[in-house]
């Protein structure tokens, strides 16, 4: 936190702008070479620019699961005969199922025009899957909470308590376990459920009724004097809003020269209401924010990067179709054009863009926290991190109140201390 | 149940002043739902549904392209369907929550969400919607489709499970929620009995279990099969409901109910039964505490200001009737 003046983390926004971009350019193609070249994009930047914070752990996580969705789609291309074409790699038998499943084909020819189909559109997937998995490590998801618009205000604080409580929870059941062992009843062991189970779920609900009691007092969800006319024009904005995004989406799904014309203004339509009526729900929420952050120019070229990589995608699909969708064989390998080239090199140049990482130096052996790892689940990191930062979307003079209730210290005083002493 | 003031319809009714707070143990006293939609949101949140489930099951209507190349449906659907959850939330903050309904969403969202990775990916134990159910059916429908959505936001954030699946799930379980805090609190005129209604919880839990496989499934299922492909679980672009319906129902016969979502009723209904009755008898007691009554508006005659009284000393004779949040006294008529 020291640096943070010289070297502030990027907006979370700016990556998320960023890594939505790269999910739009995957759907606009299936050329294996181009889909492969797009993850090996993500992959790099989220190897260089990531934090050392929990949540930027998780990668592998994604990886595992976009390497899921492309095994699953071979697999039933090859055991439910879905990988018919002309060039028959294998010649396996078909065998139906006996009985009233005798629709279901099992095996039958695996063709190169199959598999190939399957890994391109598993492709656009796991890209797309791998592009919100380095959305989530690269932007902090708690300074992207603290960022929401004013009129989500009440639903990013109840995430911000939800994500303080949680490490709360482990003390929680280390404090009942305490005094069960106090009180020498540890040879029961069906008993857990009524004597540690029950009383944290009763020990965090009392807690939640005393947060919302503090919270209360200290005017807590006072609403600004909006009118009555402004909370029926928000609720008219909304709701016209809701209605025209569906039809424009449906218009756009229909193949018609009327519902095309229909179909993107309606949407568009739709967008603008719901900003303003984001905006009018907004004016009524009083908050302050504490060292907010800023989309600074960085940011903005990351966001123009964006969309420069879409305009190029979109244009490979308009003028170089044979490019942007080759046909399913390997006879050839796949071609990058331009266009794709240029989409490739563009959203790479994230790498000169992006602040460098914070990256704490290293603890020494003996100091580290003992559960790191672990899928960035770990409770004694995620503590420390999860509590560092929500205090940024409360009111200040709520701080205390918070910490006292979750036992969390974020003002830097030990209020568990102060708690166990009460 | 011998009190008769405890067999009075919840709805419609004032309680007389004097007349003492009923204090009991089963859902008949579940007079106050934590979160009180008004009428707006409420369509809202209807409208949204529909479209969420309109969205869940694009498979199923979405006409195919002209070219024959992939329809656009899902990407647009995947960006529309969290747009769409954004503007509900958006709704129902600005008609004004009870801050204990708030607190009381985030440490059951943070619950719920230390229960998520105890069996998370192992043979389809699901250790979710058990409390989902519980908490929909004490504190309300509302309560319980807000705590669907949040909850799976929350132990989407803490164990990097943000994806474009996220939404769908968030709505699904909304949906399990709510559906909770809709079913009936008394059969004819008598109250449900606990042992009664946890049975239907239970079955409710298996219900649900199913169901969210199945509609899990349906709007993933093209992506897993293929789209077009010879395959007979394959979805066909355009083809007729009969045929993509038939695919899909041996898709997830064969692929997804034996194992996963087996797996995850038979969790539901053995942490229903086991957790159950001391649970409700936990968020019972919250419910109590907490004292979710309408707030009282003191409004001078013809102003039409919109000022929440958020004082403690609430008078005894709020109307029971939840339908809006706050019962206005208008013409300045204080108590």
């Amino acid at each position: 936190m020291i640096e943070a003046g010289a070297n502030r983390p990027f907006h979370p926004a700016a990556w998320w702008g960023w890594a939505l971009a790269v999910a739009v350019v995957a759907t606009r193609t299936t050329n294996l070479l181009l889909l492969v070249l797009l993850a090996m994009v993500l992959s790099l930047t989220v190897m260089i620019k990531r934090s050392s914070a929990p949540w930027a752990l998780g990668f592998h996580l994604y990886v595992a699961i976009a390497a899921w969705v492309i095994l699953i789609r071979l697999f039933f291309a090859v055991v439910f005969n879905g990988g018919a074409g002309s060039t028959i790699w294998i010649d396996l038998p078909t065998w139906h199922l006996p009985g009233p499943w005798a629709d279901v084909a099992l095996f039958g020819p695996i063709s190169a025009q199959g598999v190939v189909t399957g890994l391109a559109n598993g492709g656009q997937l796991a890209v797309m899957i791998l592009a919100v998995g380095a959305a989530n490590t690269l932007a902090n998801p708690k300074r992207l909470l603290a960022a929401v618009p004013a009129a989500l205000y009440q639903w990013g604080t109840v995430m911000v308590i939800a994500l303080s409580v949680f490490p709360q929870l482990v003390e929680s059941v280390g404090r009942i376990n305490r005094a069960r062992r106090l009180r020498s009843d540890e040879s029961r062991r069906w008993h857990v459920i009524k004597e540690v189970a029950m009383p944290v779920l009763a020990d965090c609900l009392d807690r939640s009724l005393a947060l919302a009691g503090s919270m209360d007092s200290r005017g807590y969800g006072r609403q600004a004097g909006a009118s009555l006319t402004t909370k029926r024009l928000t609720t008219a904005c909304l709701i016209v809003a809701i209605l025209a995004a569906c039809v424009g989406a449906y218009a756009l799904l229909n193949t018609g020269a009327l519902s095309a014309r229909l179909g993107l203004p309606m949407l568009l339509g739709g967008l603008v209401l719901a900003v303003v009526g984001l905006k009018l729900a907004g004016t009524k929420v009083q908050r302050s924010r504490y060292r907010p952050d800023r989309f600074t120019i960085r940011a903005w070229a990351l966001l123009a990067v964006g969309l420069i990589a879409i305009g190029l995608a979109v244009a490979m699909s308009q003028f170089d179709p044979l490019a942007a969708y080759p046909p399913a064989n390997l006879a050839s390998l796949p071609l990058l054009d331009w266009w794709a080239c240029g989409a490739v090199l563009i959203l790479l140049s994230v790498l000169l863009i992006a602040p460098a990482p914070r990256r704490p130096v290293p603890l020494a052996p003996e100091n580290r926290p003992a559960a790191v790892g672990a899928n960035g689940r770990c409770s004694s990191v995620n503590a420390t991190e999860v509590t560092a930062d929500p205090a940024s979307t409360l009111p200040a003079t709520l701080q205390p109140d918070l910490a006292r209730i979750t036992g969390s210290d974020w003002a830097g005083v030990d209020f568990r201390s102060l708690l166990r002493g009460a | 149940m011998t009190d008769p003031s405890l067999a009075m319809p919840a709805k419609g009714r004032r309680r007389q002043p004097g007349q003492p707070r009923p204090t009991g143990r089963t859902a008949d006293q579940d007079l106050n739902q934590a979160v009180g939609l008004g009428w707006r949101s409420r369509l809202v949140l209807i409208l949204i549904s529909l479209a969420g489930l309109a969205m869940f099951a694009w498979p199923l209507w979405v006409p195919a392209t002209a070219d024959g190349a992939g329809t656009p449906a899902p990407w647009m659907f995947m960006v529309l369907l969290p747009a769409l959850i954004v503007l509900l939330l958006a709704q129902i903050a600005d008609q004004g929550i009870d801050v204990k309904a708030l607190a009381m969403l985030a440490v059951l969202s943070a619950v719920n969400a230390a229960l998520r990775p105890l069996g998370a990916g192992t043979a389809g134990i699901e250790t979710v919607f058990f409390l989902l159910i519980l908490a929909g059916r004490v504190f309300g429908a509302a309560f319980g489709f807000l705590l669907g959505c949040t909850s799976l936001f929350a132990s989407a954030l803490l164990t990097a499970g943000v994806g474009p699946w996220m939404p769908f799930q968030m709505l699904a379980s909304a949906w399990i929620g709510a559906g909770a805090g809709l079913l009936p609190k008394r059969w004819g005129r008598r109250p449900i009995g606990p042992g009664v209604e946890l049975a239907m919880l239970a079955v409710y839990g298996v219900l649900v279990s199913y169901l969210y496989g199945a509609i899990m499934n349906l709007w993933f299922w093209p992506f897993m099969v293929g789209l077009g492909s010879d395959s007979s679980l394959a979805y066909q672009p355009g083809g007729s409901l009969a045929v993509n319906l038939w695919h899909f129902l041996l898709y997830t016969l064969l692929t997804s109910t034996a194992v996963w979502d087996s797996g995850r009723a038979i969790t539901t209904v053995i942490l229903l039964l086991i957790l159950g009755r001391p649970v409700l008898a936990v968020l019972r007691r919250t419910v109590r505490r907490a004292r979710f009554d309408p707030e009282v508006l003191f409004e001078p005659a013809g102003a039409a200001s919109w000022q929440p009284a958020r004082d403690q000393s609430r008078p005894a004779s709020g109307p029971p009737e939840m339908s809006s949040r706050a019962a206005v006294i208008s013409g300045g008529k204080a108590i």
